[in-house]
């Protein structure tokens, strides 16, 4: 067996066979690689190529500081080592090495695997560039990065990191040999592949980089670093490089980017990275198998477009209230960026729906039914009955949908019509689904439904002022016992499943809307015109629940401030109120 | 942190397993320390003698002289006795092999040993309950399946290979098309199925060329009780389930399996491209969102069992030694995120500033007719009338 015979087996035992020792052996074949890198430290190399010494005659063998070191030199200089089968010895031994340091590390004993790395860095970094060293830099490089992230030194990391960028950029120039050239050269590759590899290599600097920035919180530069991933990966599709390529997966991370983008308020940006996923799923061959897999996605993705829509939606009304608040003209504050930060190399269809903010009813209108027709579209995937979680976002989403739209709706009744949309949406799931099985959902279905009975309440009331007509009081007044029992359902989802007790304190995150619905039935009850001595007694109660429990439960005060001394005045105020009424009857 | 009388949040407990034969031989040092009064758990590094012990707190702590019945007994009892009152419980268990889960979980078998694990305890405790009790009918019955790769499986199906989906009925819940569901009478009947599922397991695993430490296991007991009650004569039946769930180590399932492609293992850090998914979507922050990226059937398979009135528990099995440095630290700092685990969706409201202005107003023009009004009650009479009318709008 040749040199490099032994040599590919070493790696692959380390690299390949590794992947399947058992847990309770987990580095049985890392050992017995780095046995038999250490054999071949004594072997003979045997022949020499002429490539080889083509080579070598740029790269130098210097002794510096009692180290055997290696510098680049022009092909005409003189050498310091003429022998270029020392030279060759020796960049064997460096690779040799670097294997079982990386070893070390990978099998626990970080610390010395490190400073191994280190001793081999210190005898290459003066030509790292050089193209027989070219990949071993950077895959040492990545190790240290690998090892300095263990640690938790991520800023050490990225300095590593930035040899990197700069080892990568000065790479681009010439064509890097493959680890396993330095043994001997292949001259069958093609200069193609042979960059792939190391190209597939440093995009893993970058895939590295993704993370430890995700690991500083540093969210921009993260998704900077995702989205390069990305973008490296995309050159190997529509290559022969194709088979390292999944387009499932990539149009999954880039969609899932998109978000990252469109809760950053970036919609130009998240716009595109959503185009470019549909596009790539179009690649995905629709085989037997998969098809189901496919078919969740595409319906996935358009739960994305519905959450841009939504996140549109509710962005453009937010600016246009700063907007009015700070008297500015809303055209200063909703100027938004139409061009993404950057293009995937994707020819794309045109856009079917803006990134810019939203102004008025029209604008809202399109993307209310470019929103509707994704959700409608979704939901023959995620039917009702094998997808209840799912269905019921979509039509949360719907519900949000509406509620966006009545924003830019100016006219009174027909936003009357778009909260009553949501209110038979809502009201038809919570009689669909177990309460048992669904309990969170139904909470927040039951306290969105409530919601809307108060602002369905509200516009009526406003009407009345000026209709005042029989029908009309009739209908607050069965708005109002709607919403009232709405919350009070809500309430109960609270007690105990089986003594369906009241529970004596509430959790952290329910405390808001528990006593949120208390207060919502505080004001229904006064909302009531008939009755009028009962009902604000009946208000009066509510008011005085929140109260007690906020006196019971200081910590829970900083949930409900606001609410909270609205509640201590109408307990002072309404009595008096009460006793007025009382006198007058 | 003290758990709230709802019930809601996850239970973490960490137990560590003495030193075993092996770690003895080669004289391994201990690095982790608890301490049982304030809950918490020390870990030092060797290797970095200048950092001070990583240090974590939990609700319940046991260190290597602990014994399992201690640990049922504050832990895990109260949850028992909850499913025999018809709620749900679910128990998990976390640890890298080899470093004392299934010393915590299955333990020494023998009746009666203070070692006696969790799981055995768990039967007992049931059938006890069910033999004791007069006028009460229990049926009980027992599943148990496994995730691996985001795939199910039935380890007590006909065809242990036959991936099964999940669902939602609209009035069953969340369920598993196809899972077999086998009767117990006693705690012999329980334990011959784990252990036939667990051979399974290991089948499936040289089968399909797998690790099979690397899925997620749930065995459960479904208890219902059906008595006459006192009240109205007539049958109720209450259904307690309880769920124990054998997570996978996570470090290691950041492997994959692509032919000729170089992976490496490092800790904290994962290699394969595949995981992109997973930097992206931690990337993601908002309310409104969807990440297309992964099912977790796990967590949607445990839904109802992670919150209304359930009890959750975790048990995290860590080792002393200090070759086992890796693991006990990915394994705290998983028990320590656990602790966090809540799986409430949050309930949004709708932006109430416009509404909160309109309250304040109204309580303004309330004190300016029951306050003002007082002293000029005569002169106010015809524009309280009016008041009225207004007030009636308002209020």
């Amino acid at each position: 067996m040749t040199f490099l015979e032994r040599y590919l087996i070493a790696v692959d035992k380390c690299y390949v066979q590794s992947l399947n020792d058992s847990e309770t052996e987990p580095y049985k074949s890392k050992y017995e690689a780095r046995k038999l890198f250490e054999e071949l430290y004594d072997v003979d190399i045997g022949d020499k190529s002429d490539n080889l010494e083509k080579e070598f005659q740029t790269l130098d063998l210097i002794e510096e500081d009692d180290k055997k070191k290696f510098i680049m030199i022009q092909s005409d200089q003189q050498a310091k080592e003429l022998s270029v089968s020392k030279k060759h010895r020796y960049l064997i031994h460096l690779l040799l090495d670097y294997h079982i340091a990386a070893i070390y590390s990978d099998t626990e004993e970080r610390s010395e695997g490190e400073s191994r790395l280190r001793s081999i860095l210190t005898s290459i970094e003066q030509a790292l560039h050089h193209p027989l060293l070219c990949s071993l830099s950077l895959n040492l490089l990545n190790q240290l990065i690998l090892i300095r992230t263990s640690f938790e030194q991520y800023n050490d990391a990225i300095e590593i990191a930035k040899q990197t960028e700069d080892l990568y950029n000065k790479s681009l120039v010439i064509e890097p040999y493959l680890l396993r050239e330095i043994i001997h050269i292949d001259t069958s590759i093609q200069a193609d592949d042979r960059r792939q590899e190391f190209e597939q290599t440093y995009t893993h600097t970058l895939f590295y980089l993704a993370q430890i920035y995700g690991k500083l919180d540093q969210k921009n530069e993260s998704a900077n670093y995702c989205r390069l991933t990305l973008e490296r990966q995309l050159t190997m599709f529509d290559t022969n490089h194709s088979k390292h390529f999944d387009p499932f997966d990539w149009a999954t991370n880039c969609a899932t980017l998109s978000q990252y983008y469109m809760t950053n308020h970036d919609f130009a940006t998240a716009r595109h990275c959503l185009m470019c996923a549909d596009k790539m799923l179009e690649n995905v061959p629709s085989t037997h198998a998969e098809n189901d897999k496919l078919a969740e996605r595409i319906a996935s993705f358009k739960r994305c477009w519905v959450k841009y829509a939504v996140n549109l939606l509710s962005d453009s009304s937010d600016r246009l209230l700063q907007a009015a608040d700070r008297d500015v003209n809303p055209n200063e504050i909703v100027r938004s960026s139409t061009t993404p930060q950057f293009q995937f190399k994707l020819s794309l269809p045109p856009p079917t729906i803006t990134c810019s903010f939203i102004l008025d009813y029209d604008q809202a209108r399109q993307v209310f039914l470019f929103a509707m027709d994704k959700i409608d579209s979704a939901k023959s995937y995620y039917i009702l009955d094998g997808f209840v979680t799912d269905h019921v976002e979509l039509c949360q989403d719907t519900s949000q949908l509406y509620s966006k739209l009545v924003f830019f709706e100016s006219n009174i009744d027909r936003k009357c019509k778009m909260h009553k949309r949501r209110i038979d949406l809502l009201s038809t799931l919570c009689g669909e689904i177990s309460e048992e099985h669904y309990l969170y959902i139904m909470r927040q279905l039951l306290f969105e439904l409530g919601e809307c009975y108060s602002m369905l309440l509200d516009l009526k009331l406003e009407q009345k002022n000026d209709l005042n007509s029989n029908k009309t009081i009739e209908k607050i007044s069965h708005l109002t016992k709607l919403g009232i029992s709405t919350f009070e359902r809500f309430l109960s989802t609270m007690n105990d499943k089986k003594t369906k007790e009241k529970p004596e304190t509430y959790a952290d995150e329910y405390v808001r809307p528990v006593l949120l619905a208390h207060f919502y039935i505080a004001r229904f009850y006064s909302k009531f015109i008939d009755n009028r001595l009962e009902n604000l007694q009946q208000s009066l109660n509510q008011y005085k629940i929140i109260v007690n429990y906020v006196d019971k439960h200081p910590n829970s005060r900083e949930y409900i401030e606001q609410e909270y001394s609205i509640c201590k005045e109408m307990i002072d105020l309404l009595p008096l109120k009460l006793e007025k009424l009382r006198q007058i009857k | 942190m003290a758990a709230s009388n709802t019930g809601e949040t996850v239970r973490v407990i960490v137990r560590c397993r003495p030193m075993n034969q092996r770690e003895n031989d080669l004289q391994s040092q201990t690095i982790v320390s608890m301490d049982t009064q304030t809950n918490q758990v020390m870990l030092e590094n060797l290797e970095q003698t200048n950092e001070p012990p990583k240090q974590f707190t939990f609700d319940a702590v046991y260190p290597e002289n602990s014994i399992t019945e201690s640990i049922y007994t504050d832990s895990v009892f109260p949850l028992v006795e909850s499913v025999l009152e018809g709620y749900n419980a679910t128990v998990f268990a976390y640890g890298q092999t080899g470093c004392g889960k299934s010393y915590t979980m299955q333990g020494v078998n023998t009746p009666g040993s203070p070692q006696r694990g969790i799981i055995p305890r768990s039967f007992e405790h049931i059938f006890e309950a069910s033999s004791v009790a007069a006028g009460t009918k229990y049926l009980i019955r027992a599943s148990y399946l496994e995730i691996y790769n985001e795939s199910i499986r039935d380890l007590l199906g006909k065809d242990i290979k036959a991936a099964l989906d999940l669902k939602e009925h609209t009035d069953k819940g969340v369920y598993i098309q196809n899972l077999t569901w086998h009767q117990c009478t006693n705690v012999e009947d329980c334990e011959r199925l784990m252990d036939k599922g667990n051979k399974n397991r290991a089948t499936g695993a040289t089968l399909m060329n797998k690790d099979s430490s690397r899925s997620h296991s749930i065995f459960t007991i479904l208890t219902e009780m059906c008595s006459r009650s006192e009240v109205d004569g007539k049958e109720h039946i209450r259904a307690g389930k309880l769920n124990l769930v054998d997570l996978a180590g996570s470090e290691r399932q950041s492997k994959t399996h692509a032919e000729g492609e170089r992976l490496r293992e490092a800790t904290r850090i994962n290699l394969s491209l595949s995981a992109l998914g997973n930097v992206i979507s931690a990337l993601v922050d908002g309310r409104s969102k969807h990440i297309p990226y992964r099912d977790s059937k796990l967590t949607r398979l445990l839904q109802d069992s992670l919150g209304g009135n359930t009890k959750t528990l975790m048990v995290a099995a860590i080792s002393p030694a200090h070759d086992n440095y890796e693991e006990t630290l990915s394994t705290l700092r998983y028990a320590n995120r656990a602790k966090n685990i809540k799986n409430k969706p949050h309930i949004n409201e709708d932006p109430r500033d416009a509404q909160m202005r309109v309250l304040q107003e109204e309580i303004n023009r309330l004190k300016q007719e029951l306050l003002g009004a007082g002293n000029t009650n005569r002169g106010n009479q015809s524009s309280l009338t009016d008041g009225q009318v207004s007030l009636f709008v308002l209020l």
